[in-house]
């Protein structure tokens, strides 16, 4: 019996980007048998049934035969070539959150569909720069971090990626650690306002220097920090406590104890008195007579404060003309005052504000 | 004759308080004026802490109305006290009782306040304030003649009187019929 012809008809295939998803081949026979495909290029693609999968970039060719039976002779074998183009891997960046500047240098991470490394490069330099992996803070703005890829011989540069978040102002650290106690009629100085930061700039206190705190424990002392460099550093605020104690009772039950606080305004310098009674009796009557900076009065006086009650204080605000002397000169401060059935007196170093 | 002196020595008031260890000690806190003198209050100011203390001010409240105090702080009183020091004995206010007194001869109380701390006042600094320690201290004022007489006046008055005395008591012996 004579065996029968057979022809394969396979049509063309179209080219293929490295990194397409594998994909299956059809080829029919004239005498209707099944059609088998192979790979003349394994290094390039592969064949498995009828799936063909891109392994490189080059030229796959996939040859179809038919072996034949005892009906049909073997077809002869037909071949069908394309183009394995390069990929284009896709990058996986993920997004990046907000950082205070002043933050610990820090790692950034990405994926390449091809498998290859990730290169990472800052776009923002005066903001951030980046050395491998290692992102590092410079300034407060809008940091840019560009993922890319460059590609090989299988796969094109994949597309960059960039990802931006915001470097904010550094926060400085305030270090406040909670003033020993005092005893009340003493006024509030460097010997407890003494926070400290870790950037230069300026601290306002309340109460302010110069404060007589009443009696009590656990009274709030606060400060607001602002940085020298406000552009870099965020203000700061802080708080800590203080217990204030009683005085010894003077046998008279009353002690009045004088403080000052001295500002130059326009020129004078202004004198704020605070005079607190520290023992147990109130004073009545209380009236500043005298004060003198250096050996200039101060106007206007006298006034009466009225009764300062025990462990109460009261202010009187005077001044001297700016001719009692230059900033920074060392001088006196005297004041003088009575009280109902007795006298007070002030002597004190100053240095001229 | 009547007393002159209406005079009362009380205990030693002289109390301190402390802040880092300042302590004001009087030498005698508790002194009696007559009108027209002047009282000296010396003392020692101690250091019995372990930093070095600036004393800044002082303050001086004296109850009555017959006094005039001079503060000597500016000129007795030592810048800083180092840790473990103390000043030499030093006059720290006078009072001086006027002549003649504007209030009843009685004893009258008073404190002295020690102002400082771990700052002097500097161009930037304001210098500390706080209420380092305090001494009470008290006058007692007599009324009367303005002036104690001196012991050899009193001595020889004493004397006189009792010279007097003995010759008037003797003169009676001798002579009953004047008895």
């Amino acid at each position: 019996m004579t065996q029968g012809s057979q022809t394969i008809t396979f049509g063309s295939l179209s080219s293929q980007a490295l990194g397409t998803a594998p994909f299956t081949v059809s080829a029919t026979a004239s005498s209707g048998l099944t059609v088998s495909f192979a790979s003349t290029t394994t290094p390039v693609c592969t064949v498995s049934g009828t799936t063909v999968t891109l392994v490189a970039a080059g030229t796959c060719s996939i040859e179809a035969t038919q072996a034949g039976n005892a009906s049909y002779a073997a077809a002869t074998p037909v071949t069908q070539s394309f183009q394995v183009t390069a990929g284009s891997p896709i990058i996986t960046f993920g997004p990046l959150s907000s950082q205070a500047l002043g933050t610990a240098p820090f790692t950034v991470s990405a994926t390449a569909s091809s498998g290859l490394t990730v290169s990472f490069a800052s776009t923002t330099t005066p903001v951030c720069t980046v050395s491998g992996t290692t992102v590092m803070l410079v300034a407060v703005g809008q940091c840019s971090i560009q993922a890319t890829q460059a590609g090989n011989a299988s796969y094109a540069a994949a597309t960059p990626v960039t990802r931006s978040f915001t470097v904010s102002k550094a926060m400085p650290t305030i270090t406040w650690s909670a003033p020993a106690p005092i005893t009340y009629g003493g006024a509030l100085g460097n010997g407890q306002l003494n926070a400290s930061a870790s950037v230069p700039g300026t601290f306002v206190y309340v109460p302010p220097a110069g404060t007589v705190l009443p009696v009590g424990n656990g009274q709030t002392l606060s400060v607001t920090f602002t940085p020298t460099d406000a552009t870099d550093y965020a203000t700061a605020a802080a708080s800590t406590t203080i217990n204030v104690n009683a005085a010894p009772s003077p046998p008279s039950g009353i002690n009045l104890v004088v403080t000052k606080v001295l500002t130059r305004t326009g020129g004078n310098v202004v004198v704020q008195l605070t005079v607190s009674n520290t023992g147990g009796t109130p004073a009545n009557n209380v009236t500043l007579t005298s004060v003198k900076v250096g050996s200039l009065a101060a106007t206007p006086l006298p006034q009466n404060l009225g009764t300062v009650g025990a462990s109460a204080s009261a202010q009187a605000t005077v001044s001297v003309p700016a001719s009692v002397g230059v900033s920074g000169a060392a001088s006196s401060l005297t004041a003088a005052g009575t009280y109902s059935g007795g006298t007070f007196s002030l002597s004190m170093r100053i240095t001229l504000p | 004759m009547k007393t002159l002196l209406n005079v009362l020595v009380l205990g030693a008031l002289a109390t301190a308080g402390a802040w880092g260890g300042i302590v004001v000690t009087l030498d005698d806190p508790s002194q009696t004026g007559h009108p027209g003198q002047t009282l000296q209050f010396f003392g020692v100011i101690s250091n019995n802490g372990d930093d070095t203390v600036f004393m800044n001010g002082d303050d001086l409240t004296l109850a009555g109305l017959s006094f005039t105090t001079n503060d000597l702080f500016f000129t007795t009183v030592p810048l800083s006290l180092d840790g473990g020091s103390s000043s030499d004995h030093i006059e720290l206010f006078d009072v001086t009782v006027s002549d003649p007194l504007l209030d009843s001869p009685a004893k009258y109380l008073g404190s002295y306040t020690l102002l400082g701390g771990a700052d002097a006042p500097t161009d930037t600094d304001p210098g500390s304030q706080d209420n380092l320690a305090s001494a009470n201290f008290d006058v007692t004022t007599g009324s009367g003649a303005t002036q104690t007489p001196e012991p050899s006046t009193g001595f020889l008055l004493g004397v006189a009187l009792v010279s007097s005395f003995i010759v008037k008591f003797l003169g009676c012996r001798a002579n009953p019929s004047n008895g």
